[in-house]
C-alpha cells in the first residue's frame, strides 16, 4: 500500500513539476536546431537507473567534492600554513570535470525516480528519527512541486557559477562559490530531508550539552539561547 | 616536496573524512545522547566547506590521550561566530564540547571551542544550526 502511494505520488509529483518547467504542448515539438538552447524536448526516453539517494551519493555528493576539496586553507602540525587551490592547467581540469558531472547531474533530479533505494525507508523509525522517509518526501514533493523544481534550479545556478570561475581561473570566486554550493545543498536538505532537525532539536541538544556533568575544571559552553 | 606534500594531504584527508557524505543530518553522524567534552593540543586545522575540521590530541571524557577529529560548522559560519583563520593554531590547548559519533570513532561534533591560552569561548556551530534555531 504505502508503495504504491509512493509510485502514485512520484508519478504525479513529476507531472506537476514537469508542468511548472515547461512549456508542454499536445503535439511533439519542431526539432530544437541547438540542443542545448533548448532544454524541453528529449531526443528519447529517460530511464533512470538509481534512487535519488543514490544519485546524491554516487553522482552529485562526489562531483560537489571537486569544488569543496580545491579551495583550503591547513594549519599543518608544524604551524605552517598551506593554501590549497587550483594551480596548474590540470588542477582546473579537475575541478571541471566535477562542476560539469554535478551540474548535469542536478537536473537528473528532475527525472521520475525512487527517493530510496527498495527497502531503504531512511532513518524515519526509532527513537532518534530526524529523516523523512521516501513515502513523506514524495508527499512533499506532490504537495508543492514548485519548491522542489526551484531548489534544483538554485542548486544549478551554482554549478553554473563555477564553470564561469573554472573559465576565469578565479580562486578567490571559487572560495565563494563552495559557500554558495554549500548553503543551495543544506538548504534543499533541511527541507526534504531532515527538516526535523530544527529549532526545538537544537534547543533541545544545547540544553542537553549544556546541563551534561562535565569533567571537573572542564569548560561548559554557554547557552546561547 | 610535492609528494610529501600530496601524501601529507591525502593522509589528512583519510583522518578528517570520515563523514562519508559532504552533507549529513546531524543524528545520522553524531550522536544526541553522548555529549563530549575534549581537552587537547591541536594539531591541525582544516578549513574548507562544508565543514572545518581541527585534529585534537587530548584527552576525551575516557581519561586517555587520543587523536581526534574535529567537526566544526562551515568556514563562513565560523567567521560569523568570530573565528579567524590564524587564531587556532597548531599547539594551542584547547578545550571542546559536543558529540560524539554514533560509530565510535574519533570524531567529535563540536559546539563550542574554548581557547585556553585566552579563555575565550568560540562557537563552533554551523550556519544551519543558527538558521534553524531562529
Amino acid at each position: 500500500m504505502h508503495r504504491a502511494f509512493f509510485w502514485s505520488a512520484l508519478g504525479l509529483s513529476v507531472a506537476l513539476a514537469s508542468s511548472c518547467s515547461s512549456s508542454k504542448s499536445a503535439t511533439p515539438p519542431a526539432p530544437a536546431p541547438n540542443a542545448m538552447a533548448n532544454t524541453t524536448p528529449l531526443i528519447g526516453d529517460m530511464k533512470p537507473v538509481v534512487s535519488v539517494k543514490e544519485l546524491m551519493e554516487y553522482m552529485i555528493d562526489p562531483a560537489s567534492d571537486y569544488v569543496f576539496d580545491s579551495v583550503k586553507t591547513i594549519v599543518q602540525p608544524n604551524g605552517k600554513v598551506v593554501e590549497i587551490v587550483p594551480k596548474t592547467d590540470d588542477d582546473w581540469k579537475k575541478l571541471q570535470v566535477g562542476a560539469v558531472t554535478m551540474l548535469e547531474g542536478i537536473y537528473l533530479l528532475k527525472v521520475q525516480r525512487p527517493f530510496t533505494p527498495a527497502g531503504d525507508v531512511n532513518n524515519s523509525v526509532g527513537p532518534d528519527a530526524n529523516e523523512l522517509s521516501p513515502t513523506e518526501i514524495a508527499a512533499k514533493v506532490q504537495k508543492d512541486p514548485v519548491e522542489w523544481n526551484a531548489r534544483i534550479e538554485a542548486l544549478r545556478n551554482v554549478g553554473l557559477q563555477v564553470l564561469e570561475i573554472v573559465k576565469k581561473k578565479n580562486t578567490q570566486e571559487l572560495w565563494d562559490a563552495s559557500e554558495n554550493l554549500d548553503e543551495a545543498c543544506e538548504a534543499c536538505h533541511r527541507s526534504y530531508w531532515y527538516p526535523k532537525e530544527d529549532a526545538n532539536f537544537y534547543r533541545t541538544l544545547d540544553k542537553r550539552l549544556h546541563d551534561a556533568p562535565a569533567p571537573k575544571g572542564a569548560f561548559v559552553a554557554s547557552p546561547k539561547r | 616536496m610535492r609528494r610529501f606534500l600530496t601524501s601529507f594531504v591525502a593522509a589528512g584527508a583519510l583522518l578528517i573524512g570520515a563523514n562519508a557524505w559532504a552533507h549529513h543530518p546531524f543524528a545520522a553522524e553524531y550522536d544526541a545522547n553522548k555529549p563530549a567534552h575534549l581537552e587537547g593540543k591541536v594539531t591541525k586545522v582544516n578549513w574548507t566547506n562544508p565543514h572545518a575540521f581541527m585534529t585534537v590530541e587530548g584527552k576525551a571524557d575516557n581519561g586517555k590521550t587520543e587523536r581526534w577529529s574535529v567537526e566544526l560548522g562551515s568556514p563562513n559560519a565560523l567567521n560569523k561566530h568570530g573565528w579567524k583563520r590564524n587564531m587556532v593554531k597548531a599547539g594551542d590547548e584547547v578545550t571542546v564540547k559536543g558529540w560524539y559519533a554514533r560509530d565510535g570513532k574519533h570524531v567529535i561534533n563540536a559546539e563550542g571551542v574554548k581557547l585556553n591560552r585566552t579563555g575565550r569561548e568560540l562557537d563552533a556551530r554551523s550556519s544551519y544550526h543558527d538558521a534553524a534555531a531562529n
